[in-house]
Formats: structure tokens, C-alpha cells, sequence
């Protein structure tokens, strides 16, 4: 379903991505990386917000660069940080986004009223997003992002801000909607999330991506039988010397 | 404390000319560049002024009274609600409040630091107005240089006193309304003012006030001297250009007393202003959380819900234009800015002078709505530049639709057009009613106006494609550097284009093919502006 050649991209000479080379089909995946490591710039990359310096991405049977339009109706997108049309309600916000992504209107009312009772946005429906915190700004991107029912989901830290029912829930949804048929991409920091929901982990550093495959996959890689997805990842990513932070504490 | 926070308020400053983007850097020192510029310009003005009144006037002195304590006085209405906007921002929505009452920092200091703060951003438009007004005054006077060190010190005097006045009227507002809508208040009520006092300014040109000049008028001025005498010896700017012309005659008593009247009142506000901010710290207001917990949701009216939708309601381009149409007018920055637009269409073409027409031959029924035209076409184009960037970080949505951006951009440039339009119409109505036009006429000038309207908002859009700042935290700063310059020019180039078109068309051909020429101009202008901003988009890279 997404498919990633080569893709590569850098910021005044300074790599950001480098040679970046993925397929994901039916499945939930997490990509995992220190901060800076270009988690989120392969997403931009991925979803036509960046123009890589070489590579390509197919989304479906389609070239992203070569035919943007049909592989955009494709995915659905839900930023870090929640970006909404403030002044609008999440009501007319989501049938905006429908309308974008010419989804029949009366498909977009029933999956919007879906959507807001699973995310427990309905009686605020009317009101306008700027009043909202971030968890339910948060909560109506996603509805956006799920209301033209996308075949590839991408989700960059989607979990960032919501409460623990808004974030099970969504986890269920996921879960289903992969069991579905969808395809879905999620960055995000939660180690414990990513352990039990994804069926494989990509791990990018410095714009390499260094790990790929399930759990036990690379469990397997670092020779560590039973780890846990924090141990791997601080493994291949280097962590501070815990003696630093012990004789950090020992002076103050 | 107090001079912690101060010295890294300094360093801030200092900063930012030194470090950062270079386009940035460039942009700050420009800017403080322009500043300069500005006093300059207006103390050889105000100097010509005081000379020639001095020089041409059997009683110039007393005018030069008069307008120096008038000008102060228009200065300090002017400070007053630039200050209550800078206060407003400064004491409850500014970024670093959070920050500074969480540390161990009493309350009173931040306060102070605030006020202090909020005084030196308000006093720029005291040194580039009010600095050169007294300079100027004691040039023209030739006073000694006395006169400039006791200057200072009034002056020092005088600034505090709009931001104290400011800081009462502030926290009073803030516990009435948010205080974002607070702000937009004090920001409409400043550009109201400053539209006025640009329009008294017009009555003390040097030119209006030279007795040979067929526009001076000796009744109207003693007039407006007589009846303000009696209000203005309560205003403190009042008081400052009696301190100053009590020096030319060397009147210690009425420099002392007004002097004396300048500090009690600084005093006076710092205590009131220090009370009501201890009321307001009791009731919440000053927490740095007021607009999020103050501001009530605006519940929007629950419709019934539509399942089918037909006809033109149902296509895209009205779905995107029905979005920059809510987006604006539910934005009271926007509204305000667009009813001050409206004030501007209204009020130009009113006290505008149409002597210079005579000489026009067929065009000159049409001169009146010179200004009409003008400001229209700065208004699209204004609103067809900032409708990219206004998306903010939500153009990122823009960018993923699967949709052609040039859908997009059209639908900005109607949204920017029809507010305009409304505008303008508005203006055709009041100016019809003060001084009715023959139909034909009317319709010319909706045509004409429709056109100006259409190729202004195809030429804003480019700019707003190409200068766009997507991470602005003030309107202001939607176009990046050079933006706001090259609309401007943009704009002017093409006011000269449909000029030039009229003028030739007008020699050779007649009016209905005039017009149609422009319609046709402008659906053009539309059009290309349209495909060069899809082109640049198209090659947008999202860095947010």
C-alpha cells in the first residue's frame, strides 16, 4: 500500500532523511526515533508536504510526485500539533474536510457522528475550536483525518496530549481499522504504545533508518531475548551514561 | 528584581539584532531604520510650519500655542489608546506571563515591569511625533539649550501618564471582556482616531494656514481655539505645553505648577492602577490564564442537520469560499479591520477635495470616487494576499487535498473580492446619498469598481502565494520581508495599468468599451494571478 524508495532529504546541507527505503501493506506501523532523528520530515515527505531531494513514495498504485492528486485522496494525516481552522466548529470543520476529499455528504454526516461519539466530541460539536485544549483539538483532527475513510493513515504522535479513554479508544480504532483493510503510520515517543499495538517498528536515527521488522525481530537483532522495545531502541540509539546521571544527582 | 527583568527584556532586544535569521535581522534594522526616518521627516515639516506662522502671522506665536498644544494633545489621545492596546497585550496576553508568575517574582514587580515595559513600546510613537514637535519648537523659538534638558524631563513625565491611565482602563475592560476582544477595541478606537487627526492635520498644511492661500480661514481656527480652551487645561498634554511655553517667557511659577501637575498625576496612576491590579489579582485576571478561562464559548447556533445538499451549494469552490468567509468575519482582528476599510471607502471621498477635476472633460463626473477606487483596490488586494498566510499552520490541509491549489486560490480571491465589494458598494450608497449621481453614472462606477476589485485581488494573491508567513503571531507579519513592499507595488503598478487603459480609452473609444476593456483586464489579471500562485504552491515546501 506505501511504498518508499530512496527517499532522502536534507535541510542547508545537513542530512535529514537519508535513502530512506520502506513497503508497509495491511498492517499498523510504528516509526520510532530520538528527537531530530526525521520522523517527522519523512512523514512531510511521505504526505506531499515536503519534496524530497531524491526518492519516491507510491501510496496505492500511485506516484506521489507523479500523480499527487489521486494518491492524496488516499491518506488521511494527523499532525503533532493539531492545526484547525480555529474559527470554525469541529462540526464544520470535519464536513469541510469531506467536501475537500469529495466524500458524499450524507456518508461524511453519518462517519462525523460516528467519529464524535467515539471521541466524545458531539456535545461540543457547535462550538468553535479555539476554545478547545489540545486534547480535543487533537481529537477533532482525527476525525478529519478519519472521515473520507483513508486507506493509509498517517500519525505523527497522535496519542500527545489525549486522555487515557480518548487514547484506548483510539488505539482500538486503529487496531480495527487495520483489521479493515487499512494501512496505518504512526510516529510517536510512546514506547509502551508502540510495544502492544504494532505489528512492525522501523527505527530512524540521524536519518538513518537502522532497525526494521516486529519485536521479536529485533529483539533478535540486539541479541537481547525478552527485552523490552525501551531497552532495543536506547540499545541502538545510544543513551547517556547512567554513572553521568548518578554523579549528576550526587552533586546537586 | 525589577532590573533582572529589565536587563533581560535588553538583552532580548539586543539579540535580535545580532542574532537570529538574517532576513529577520535585516527586517528589525530596517525597521529601526524607518524610525528614524519618520521623526526626521516630520520635524522639518512641523519646522516649516512653526516658521511660517511665525514669519507670516501678526499674532504667529499665539498659533504656534495653539497648534503645538493641539498636535500634544491629538499625541496623547493618540499614546492613550496605542498605550491601552500595548498595556492590554502586555499585562494579559503576552507570551512570558505564564513563565514570570510562576518564578518566585511577586506579583508587583512583574506589574512594574510590565508597566514599564508597556511605556517604552509606547513611547516610539512619542519620539517620532511628539520628540519633534518640541524640538522643532525650540529651534523656531531659538531657546537655549535649557530648554531641551527641561523638555526631556516633561516629556519623561508626560509618557508615563498614558500608560498609567492605560493600565486603569485596561484591568477595568479585562473584567468585563476578554481581553483579546479588549485589544481589537483599543486597536479600532486608535486607527479611528488616528484617520481623524490625519483629517485635522489637512487644516494646519502650511499652505492652509498662509493668510495668501484661498484655503485659509482665520474664523474657523479662532472658532476651534475658543471653544476647546475651556475642555483642554484638563488634559495633561495640556499642562506639558504650558511647562514648555512658560519657559519662553521665562515663568518659573508656571513651569513649576505644571511640572508639579505632570508628576501628581503619574503618581496618582501608579497608585490606582497598583489597586485595581491588586483587585484583579484577587479575582483571577492576572494569571496569565485569562483567555482560556474567561472567554465563554461562542455556542454557534445548532441547525438542523442537511443529509442532501444541490445546486451551487454543493460545489467545492462555494465550500471553500463560505470557509475564508467565516474565517474572516468570526476573527474579530479581521472584522475590525475590514469595518475600518469600510470607514476609510466612506470617509476619503467625503472631505476629499474635487477642485483638481475640472479639467478631466468626460471623466469628470467619476473624480469623486477616485478614493473609492484606490482603496478598494488596496483592500483586495490586501485581502487576497493575506488570505494564504491567514491559514496558518492549517495550510498544511491545503497542501494534502487532493485537490488542485488553483481551486483553492480562486475561492480566496472571490472571498477577498465580495467583502470588498460589499465595502465598496457601502460607500457608493452613503456617497449617493450625500450627493446623488445619475444612474448611468452609478453603474459605470460599480463596473469600474468591480474591475479594480477583481484585478487587485488577482495580483494580492500572487503576493500572498510567494511572501507568505504561515507562522505570524500578528497580521502584520503575514508577508515575510519585502512582502508588504512588493503588494504595495504591485498594487500601484496596476492602479497605473487601468489608469492608463482609461485615459486611452477615454481619448479613442467610449465608455461602455472602456469598461468592458477593464472587466476584462481584470478577469485576466484574475486568471494569471491564479496560475502563477498555483505554480509557486506547487513547489511549497512545509517547514512548520
Amino acid at each position: 500500500m506505501l511504498h518508499i524508495e530512496h527517499l532522502s532529504k536534507s535541510f542547508n546541507g545537513r542530512p535529514a532523511v537519508v535513502d530512506l527505503n520502506l513497503t508497509i501493506g495491511n498492517e499498523l506501523f510504528v516509526f520510532l526515533g530520538p528527537n531530530g532523528a526525521g520522523k517527522t520530515t519523512s512523514i512531510k515527505m511521505m504526505t506531499g508536504l515536503l519534496h524530497p531531494d531524491s526518492g519516491k513514495v507510491t501510496i496505492g498504485d500511485y506516484d506521489l510526485l507523479q500523480n499527487p492528486m489521486a494518491a492524496k485522496k488516499l491518506f488521511g494525516l494527523v499532525q503533532e500539533q493539531p492545526a484547525l481552522y480555529e474559527k470554525l466548529s469541529p462540526r464544520e470543520f470535519v464536513l469541510f474536510i469531506a467536501r475537500i476529499y469529495e466524500t458524499p455528504h450524507a456518508d461524511a454526516v453519518r462517519r462525523m457522528h460516528q467519529l464524535f461519539e467515539i471521541f466524545e466530541i458531539e456535545k461540543r460539536a457547535h462550538e468553535l475550536i479555539e476554545d478547545f485544549s489540545h486534547g480535543m483539538k487533537q481529537k477533532v483532527a482525527l476525525s478529519a483525518a478519519l472521515v473520507h475513510e483513508p486507506r493509509v493513515l498517517f500519525l505523527d504522535e497522535p496519542t500527545v496530549g489525549l486522555d487515557p479513554k480518548a487514547a484506548r479508544n483510539l488505539k482500538d480504532m486503529l487496531r480495527g481499522l487495520v483489521n479493515r483493510g487499512t494501512t496505518v503510520f504512526m510516529s510517536t515517543h510512546i514506547l509502551e504504545v508502540a510495544e502492544r499495538m504494532c505489528d512492525r517498528i522501523g527505527i530512524i536515527h540521524q536519518g538513518n533508518l537502522i532497525a526494521l521488522g516486529s519485536l521479536d525481530e529485533l529483539r533478535h537483532k540486539v541479541a537481547a531475548e525478552g527485552a523490552s522495545l525501551e531497552d532495543i531502541f536506547l540499545q541502538l540509539t545510544g543513551s547517556v551514561d547512567q554513572t553521568e546521571v548518578a554523579q549528576f544527582l550526587d552533586k546537586s | 528584581m525589577l532590573a533582572l527583568l529589565l536587563k533581560n527584556r535588553l538583552t532580548s532586544w539586543y539579540n535580535s539584532l545580532r542574532q537570529g535569521e538574517v532576513k529577520k535581522r535585516r527586517r528589525r534594522i530596517l525597521g529601526h531604520i524607518g524610525l528614524t526616518l519618520v521623526p526626521v521627516v516630520i520635524f522639518l515639516n512641523i519646522l516649516f510650519v512653526y516658521k511660517t506662522l511665525l514669519a507670516e502671522l501678526p499674532d504667529g506665536e499665539q498659533w504656534l500655542h495653539f497648534i503645538f498644544s493641539s498636535s500634544i494633545l491629538g499625541l496623547f489621545l493618540m499614546l492613550l489608546f496605542s498605550g491601552l492596546t500595548i498595556v492590554i497585550h502586555s499585562l494579559f496576553l503576552s507570551k512570558d506571563l505564564t513563565l514570570l508568575l510562576s518564578s518566585p517574582i511577586s506579583r508587583r514587580t512583574i506589574f512594574q515591569f510590565k508597566l514599564i515595559d508597556a511605556a517604552i513600546t509606547n513611547s516610539t510613537l512619542f519620539f517620532a511625533v511628539g520628540v519633534p514637535l518640541i524640538l522643532a519648537l525650540g529651534l523656531a523659538l531659538h531657546l537655549s539649550p535649557f530648554f531641551y534638558i527641561y523638555a526631556l524631563m516633561a516629556a519623561m513625565l508626560f509618557i508615563c501618564i498614558p500608560v498609567g491611565l492605560a493600565a486603569a482602563l485596561a484591568i477595568g475592560l479585562v473584567s468585563i471582556i476578554p481581553a483579546k476582544k479588549a485589544k481589537n477595541i483599543a486597536t479600532v478606537i486608535f486607527s479611528l482616531l488616528s484617520l481623524l487627526l490625519w483629517g485635522g492635520l489637512q487644516y494646519i498644511r502650511p499652505e492652509r494656514i498662509h493668510p495668501d492661500s484661498h484655503m485659509y480661514s482665520t474664523e474657523t481656527i479662532r472658532f476651534v481655539q475658543q471653544k476647546s480652551a475651556a475642555y483642554v487645561s484638563y488634559f495633561p498634554s495640556q499642562w506639558l505645553s504650558d511647562a514648555l511655553f512658560a519657559f519662553t517667557s521665562s515663568d518659573f511659577t508656571a513651569m513649576a505648577t505644571n511640572l508639579l501637575l505632570l508628576t501628581s498625576l503619574c503618581l496618582a496612576l501608579y497608585v490606582i492602577a497598583t489597586a485595581l491590579l491588586q483587585r484583579a489579582v484577587r479575582r483571577d485576571l492576572f494569571s496569565g490564564q485569562l483567555t482560556s478561562i474567561r472567554l465563554k464559548s461562542n455556542d454557534l447556533p445548532v441547525r438542523p442537520q442537511t443529509v442532501a445538499r444541490s445546486g451551487m451549494r454543493n460545489s467545492l469552490i462555494f465550500t471553500l469560499w463560505l470557509k475564508d468567509i467565516k474565517l474572516l468575519l468570526r476573527d474579530s482582528r479581521y472584522t475590525m479591520q475590514i469595518f475600518l476599510y469600510a470607514v476609510i471607502m466612506i470617509v476619503f471621498p467625503l472631505i476629499g477635495s474635487n477642485r483638481e477635476a475640472e479639467n478631466l472633460g468626460a471623466l469628470q463626473p467619476y473624480f469623486p470616487y477616485l478614493y473609492l477606487f484606490l482603496f478598494s483596490s488596496l483592500m483586495a488586494g490586501s485581502w487576497a494576499s493575506r488570505l494564504i498566510p491567514a491559514e496558518g499552520l492549517t495550510f498544511s490541509y491545503v497542501l494534502c487535498a487532493p485537490q488542485r491549489r488553483r481551486t483553492f486560490l480562486l475561492a480566496k480571491i472571490l472571498a477577498s473580492a465580495s467583502i470588498t465589494l460589499l465595502c465598496g458598494l457601502l460607500a457608493m450608497g452613503v456617497m449617493h446619498l450625500i450627493d446623488p449621481a445619475p444612474l448611468f453614472i452609478t453603474f459605470h462606477v460599480f463596473t469600474a469598481l468591480l474591475a479594480i476589485i477583481i484585478g487587485s485581488s488577482g495580483v494580492g494573491i500572487v503576493s500572498g502565494a510567494y511572501f507568505a508567513n504561515f507562522k505570524w503571531e500578528h497580521p502584520k507579519r503575514m508577508l515575510s520581508s519585502g512582502g508588504n513592499m512588493a503588494y504595495m507595488i504591485s498594487i500601484f503598478l496596476l492602479l497605473g495599468l487601468y489608469a492608463l487603459v482609461v485615459f486611452l480609452a477615454s481619448v479613442f473609444l467610449t465608455i461602455n468599451i472602456t469598461l468592458t476593456l477593464l472587466l476584462l483586464l481584470a478577469a485576466l489579471l484574475a486568471y494569471s494571478g491564479t496560475v502563477l500562485s498555483e505554480k509557486k504552491l506547487d513547489y511549497q515546501e512545509w517547514l512548520y
